[in-house]
């Protein structure tokens, strides 16, 4: 089963010497507080937040994303916030390894492990809690505050609900799929 | 014609798509990507509300849309119809469709929609696959009161890293 190779405008993307490839289309705010882990894959149209930020001293990352991760185009990652003990403000966005986040997808989570895949048209809600090796199907609404066990398949909604469990093998096969997803995207 | 009215303690940022006749009361914020499209009618947003990233609010009817205040609008969503009351929240990718209007103190859930024609009524709850109503069960007091901060806040922080509009 071999994935095509997908091509891409040399001039419509960034190329960071870490590897990640980030789109000239793609509507980031506050780029200083985003970290992207290394060989991360930012498609056209991707919103990213990074200046909703925890108020504070300065140089706190509000979206944390790390390695061979690819944000979907027109999806949405935003920082979750909420209101603790009269105190209002705006929590950081981690994302694991390996997490491929399908298109038009909207991340308001606070945590997702490694070796996830989120589907097209998602809704991950706020404050939500996604453990590694997860899958999120298509068009999938998280609830808020939901944690999303390790291995488990979260489909429907909303609330979506845990539908089956993946085995532990899953972890090499996201793994693979998105060192090959990288490995495959290459300028024309 | 395009007559973009701009209140003084309102926060729009540059990248949205602002088009026609729109009137922006004062103290709300207009996130990045955000689009409000008064092609028929015009469009008169209230005070102190939020719309977030790639909320769409369209008027093709003639009569204005008209939106109230402390309204939260979140990501993705799309306002059609004639408009909402105060206070309500509207959640990510919900949709008010048709010629439909929100009342006071409504949520719409996470991708739900009202039916194309209908006046959702004070206090009501729109939730769950398949689509159910309900009543709102607590007072609006806890949300209000982190709307307030939220506001706040931004107000705060959004003109330090993105382009913001100048009020006339």
């Amino acid at each position: 089963m071999e994935t095509p190779y997908s091509t891409y405008i040399k001039a419509e993307f960034i190329e960071t010497d870490t590897g990640n490839k980030v789109s000239r289309r793609s509507l980031i705010s506050g780029s200083q507080n985003i970290v992207l882990g290394g060989k991360t894959i930012v498609h056209p149209k991707c919103t990213i937040r990074g200046d909703l930020r925890r108020a504070g001293p300065t140089h706190q990352a509000s979206v944390l994303i790390g390695r061979f991760c690819s944000l979907g185009p027109y999806s949405v990652l935003r920082p979750p916030h909420k209101s603790y003990k009269g105190v209002f403000s705006y929590y950081p966005l981690k994302i694991g390894d390996h997490v491929d986040i399908g298109e038009n997808s909207i991340i308001e989570a606070a945590s997702i492990g490694s070796y996830v895949v989120i589907g097209k048209n998602c809704i991950i809600g706020r404050f939500a809690i996604i453990k590694d090796c997860c899958l999120i199907e298509d068009g999938a609404i998280v609830a808020p505050n939901t944690v999303v066990p390790p291995f488990s398949v979260v489909a429907a909604g909303p609330p979506a609900k845990v539908v089956s469990h993946l085995p532990e093998s899953i972890q090499e096969v996201f793994e693979a799929r998105s060192k090959d997803n990288y490995a495959k995207f290459v300028h024309e | 014609m395009g007559r973009l009215q701009i209140a003084p303690q309102a926060l729009v940022c540059k990248n949205t798509i602002i088009e026609g006749d729109v009137q922006i009361g004062n103290g709300t914020v207009v996130h990045v990507g955000a689009s409000i499209l008064a092609k028929n009618g015009p469009i008169i947003i209230g005070s102190n509300n939020i719309i977030s990233e790639r909320a769409t609010i369209i008027n093709n009817h003639a009569h204005p849309l008209t939106i109230g205040d402390d309204n939260l609008i979140e990501t993705d969503s799309r306002v059609e119809g004639r408009g909402m009351g105060h206070r309500n929240t509207v959640g990510a990718r919900g949709i008010i469709a048709g010629t439909s209007t929100l009342g006071n103190n409504c949520v719409v859930g996470a991708a739900c929609t009202t039916d194309l024609a209908e006046n959702v009524p004070d206090n009501t709850v729109l939730f769950g696959c398949p689509q159910a109503r309900r009543v709102r069960a607590d007072g609006n007091s806890d949300h209000l009161f982190m709307h307030k901060k939220h506001l706040e806040y931004i107000h705060e922080m959004l003109p330090r890293y993105n382009h913001i509009i100048e009020a006339e």
